[in-house]
């Protein structure tokens, strides 16, 4: 198994690389001149080119390239190039928050999201089928960024009950969290109901109630383990979904996490903060992947490790 | 003659499709004795599947349903009991061995523990050592070594699971065990060792056997009884004697007998039975093979034969009416 | 089980296409979804004939600010401008994005998908790997990443969606030519004799065309949602041109004492969002009736 692990992440190793290669070249093709735009037109020509030196920028692209990730291997993700900030410092003191607001709303997605699939697929074309479906449609579909700009305006700014922005305290997080899993929530029940609906019509399953086993035991012993192999692949997968989703909903609530550091970087062409989000992202979404595969293994005996 | 275990009396059985009702079982009627071994014979689609779920009342939820008739067995109307009532009766009275012994086994949990399950259904009083000892021995029965019973099924070949298939089916000691051609997904030398061991396992426990089969070499070989099966309904019953003499037989089971090879004669080709079994979305009103049958008379078109019955070989048939000579 | 399929004998007489409509027609929600988006793309296109262009941008101070009435259906917003004429003309950039987007993507999708898939081998490996590399960062970080290298703009944000969105499309491409490629029925057809490109088109590419319709299809609600959230987040279009995600940017800070200012555009991104996945699900349902319960 170790085997396993060691050659998922070598294999990881190319496409960070890949990813990190395409977005240095691009925002250094990228037209206009950094140390110009750093430093603004009015400053005397020598400063820019002494700021070019200083950034590196007259060596070509790819020895700037191998220069950047030397560093980011030894853990050095560079300063940014308009306030000077270390970036793994500033990136450390945000994430945090990030991960605080990912995990409240992976947990929210997982333990409301595949009861309630169950409960639907259980009393399948019933009422509660139908309202958790047509519930779980509307919050697929709802912008997140929506969602939690009109729940902040009525329940933090007209009734109170949760502070609208910040994240100052637990109870900071909850709306940022529910807005945030709405769509996986809704995501998880469809795939829940469809996935378990799908086993019950399975061989085995009929099999386990010609045993003479209650409907209760047909479906958590035999239907729901098996119905839920696809989920735990798609919370691996809505990982990065998520991500997306955390940089719209930490704007709303105005949390100070990884989000609006990037939002400001990528509006100002900030390389440096931009580039480390990326690596670090890249590099979590591989190994999220990686985790859930072996959880996999774990509950699917069919599935071995091929080393 | 032994004592009566099942009594099926003119079961209708439907599909509700979005698309059309599909009429599956239309009036069979069947009886089977304590320790008797049935064959059911019949082409795809005859609805031989559909009476076995039927007996055990695992028809699919909301399409499947009993229309009419009624199925006694041992004294439980089972059409009329509750999921209470069929929980006891599943597994324990009546078991099923299933088509597909790839599919039919729950990938993810061990097979020991797939048959340990029954007993604990079944035997709640019975100790755990007792349910291992007892799993050891019927895996050992079927020719599977106890110590694999912590493998998962696909760690077993076809022919293997299928016999865990029969354990399963057998640890509880049924009285009715309903096997829906279990050796068909399988490699033909494979098959002869499979019937082989459930006949065997039949006779030991004395169990009830009803083997649901297209292949009437192997009703020839391990039956006593045979059913043939057409559209829903029993179109000819008898001893495997009175059938297989051929000297009186149903139109389509002569038909049947033409489309297997037969090396005794010298003929040199297979006579197919022309056509297709009518389309159970839109049954015809008088006898359903009429329209495929050499013999059809015009009141075939109109009425539905009655079932002829002489000694222990009875035939739905209007050729036997009175003459009652050979198709 | 098995007369159930002799049961459905009785609709054989209808073509494949033909099926298929027939199963999509009997899904409400897809039909209502249809209904819903074919309306608003013929309300946007329309926009001209009854909407005055200038009402889109022109502004009014003594007009602040007027809850949804009779002139002005949705009301207007802290300029004074008409709501109504922003969300109307803003789905016409929302949507025509989000359709340019998907059908670039697919372009490219396709084209690497369908040559991964029918090649295989080393070229495959190669673009998947590729693929692999566009999707390991998620959708919405590596088009903000490639915005913040073009710089900001409406083309550079459709650009940076496309590129995006291409490696989902290829993988379903690919996947779909592979499964149906080892499938029992074009071996018969090889048997027979049947040439390659009457293969690919006559077996291959309409039983692949499904499982792409239903990506795009989910695709183009999903792209429609990157564009509004790019809008909201200040970098994708830049007000103020009117797209919905844009416009809910504007009007963020008065929208908790005008709600509606908020409400109005979400819900039209949410509406068309909706009705895009009830279209995809209906049409994944009418391609492969199994996946139906």
């Amino acid at each position: 198994m170790y085997k396993y692990i060691l050659k998922r992440i070598a294999m990881l190793i190319p496409v960070v690389i890949g990813i990190t290669l395409f977005i240095f070249v691009i925002m250094s093709l990228a037209p206009g001149d950094p140390a110009t735009l750093i430093l603004g037109t009015d400053v005397p020509y020598e400063e820019i080119l002494a700021k070019r030196e200083e950034l590196g920028l007259n060596d070509p692209i790819l020895v700037r390239y191998a220069r950047y990730m030397w560093g980011v291997i030894q853990g050095d993700f560079g300063e940014s190039w308009y306030s000077g900030y270390n970036v793994m410092a500033e990136f450390l003191s945000r994430i945090p928050n990030t991960i605080t607001l990912g995990l409240l709303s992976i947990a929210i997605a997982t333990f409301i999201g595949i009861p309630l699939g169950i409960i639907a697929s259980v009393r399948q074309n019933g009422v509660i089928d139908y309202t958790t479906l047509v519930l779980a449609m509307l919050f697929s579909s709802l912008p997140a960024f929506w969602f939690g700009l009109m729940a902040q305006v009525y329940f933090s700014l007209r009734l109170g009950w949760f502070p609208a922005t910040g994240a100052d305290s637990f109870k900071h997080f909850i709306l940022p969290a529910i807005t945030l899993a709405s769509g996986s929530l809704a995501g998880n029940v469809r795939l829940t109901r469809t996935s378990m609906l799908e086993v019950n019509k399975l061989d085995y399953v009929r099999t386990a109630r010609s045993k003479g086993a209650s409907e209760r035991r047909v479906i958590l012993r035999h239907i729901l383990r098996n119905g839920l192999l696809p989920v735990v692949t798609s919370i691996g997968g809505s990982f990065a979904t998520l991500i997306g989703g955390a940089i719209v909903t930490e704007s709303v609530f105005a949390i100070p996490g990884v989000a609006s550091l990037l939002i400001n970087a990528v509006k100002i062409r900030d390389v440096p903060v931009v580039m480390g989000i990326i690596v670090v992202i890249a590099v979590s979404v591989g190994v999220v992947n990686l985790l859930v595969d072996i959880t996999y293994a774990f509950i699917d005996p069919r599935v071995k490790f091929e080393s | 003659m032994a004592e009566k275990l099942l009594e099926i009396e003119n079961l209708h059985v439907q599909y509700n499709t979005d698309e059309a009702v599909v009429h599956a079982i239309n009036g069979l009627s069947l009886t089977l004795h304590k320790g008797e071994l049935l064959g059911l014979v019949g082409e795809t689609g005859a609805g031989k599947t559909t009476l076995a779920l039927s007996i055990l009342k695992l028809l699919p939820n909301q399409v499947g349903e009993i229309t009419k008739g009624s199925i006694n067995y041992d004294g439980i109307d089972i059409v009329a009991a509750d999921n209470r009532t069929m929980r006891d009766i599943r597994g324990a009275k009546i078991a099923m061995i299933f088509q597909d012994p790839m599919t039919s086994l729950n990938p993810i949990i061990s097979v020991g523990k797939q048959i340990h399950e029954v007993l604990d259904l079944h035997f709640p009083e019975m100790s755990k050592e007792e349910k291992e000892k007892k799993v050891d021995e019927i895996l050992s029965l079927v020719g599977i070594q106890a110590n694999r019973k912590d493998d998962y099924p696909h760690q077993f070949s076809g022919g293997m699971r299928q016999r865990i298939g029969i354990a399963m089916a057998l640890v509880a000691q049924p009285e009715l065990l309903l096997a829906d051609e279990p050796t068909t997904a399988l490699d033909v030398t494979i098959q002869a060792q499979i019937l082989q061991l459930m006949k065997q396992l039949q006779q030991k426990f004395n169990t009830a056997m009803i083997l649901i089969t297209h292949d009437l070499g192997v009703v020839a070989e391990f039956c006593e009884n045979v059913a043939v099966v057409y559209s829903g309904e029993i179109i000819e019953k008898g001893s495997v004697e009175d059938i297989f003499a051929r000297t009186k037989n149903h139109p389509y089971t002569v038909g049947l007998f033409n489309s297997i090879p037969d090396l005794t004669t010298d003929a040199d080709r297979l006579v197919p039975i022309p056509g297709f079994m009518p389309d159970p979305t839109n049954l015809p009103s008088g006898c359903k093979f009429a329209e495929r049958c050499p013999h059809c008379m015009e009141k075939c078109k109109e009425q539905v034969p009655p079932m002829i019955t002489k000694g222990t070989h009875s035939i739905k048939c209007f050729l036997f009416e009175e003459k009652g000579g050979n198709a | 089980m098995t007369k159930m399929k002799e049961g459905k004998k009785a609709l054989s007489n209808k073509s494949q296409l033909g099926l298929i409509i027939f199963r999509f027609k009997k899904n409400k929600l897809a039909m209502f979804g249809l209904g819903v988006i074919l309306l608003l793309i013929i309300m946007c296109i329309a926009a001209p004939l009854y909407i005055d262009y200038e009402s889109v941008y022109k502004q009014s101070m003594a007009d602040r600010f007027i809850t949804p009435c009779a002139e002005h259906i949705f009301g207007t917003d802290q300029y004074g401008r008409d709501l109504f004429a922003r969300v109307i003309y803003g789905g016409r950039i929302s949507l025509l994005a989000g359709l340019i987007v998907v059908v670039i993507a697919l372009v490219i999708g396709v084209t690497l998908g369908g040559v991964a898939g029918y090649f295989g081998g080393r070229v495959d490996n190669i673009i998947m790997r590729i693929c692999d590399i566009f999707m390991a960062v998620p959708r919405m970080l590596l088009s903000m990443a490639v915005v913040s290298a073009l710089g900001q703009g409406t083309y550079k944000m459709l650009i940076a969606l496309s590129i995006a969105a291409f490696p989902g499309f290829a993988r379903t491409v690919r996947a779909s030519i592979m499964t149906i490629r080892n499938q029992e029925f074009v071996e018969a057809a090889k048997c027979c004799g049947t040439s390659s490109a009457r293969i690919i088109f006559k077996h291959v590419v309409p039983n692949g065309l499904g499982p792409v319709i239903v990506s795009a299809t989910l695709g183009l609600g999903g792209t429609i949602l990157a564009i509004s959230s790019l809008g909201f987040l200040g970098i994708g279009v830049a007000s103020p041109t009117p797209e919905w995600g844009t416009i809910l940017a504007e009007n963020r800070t008065n929208i908790r004492i005008y709600p509606y200012l908020g409400l109005i555009p979400g819900a039209f991104i949410a509406i068309s969002v909706m009705c895009l996945n009830f279209i995809g699900d209906g049409l994944r349902d009418a391609l492969d009736p199994r996946t139906k319960n």
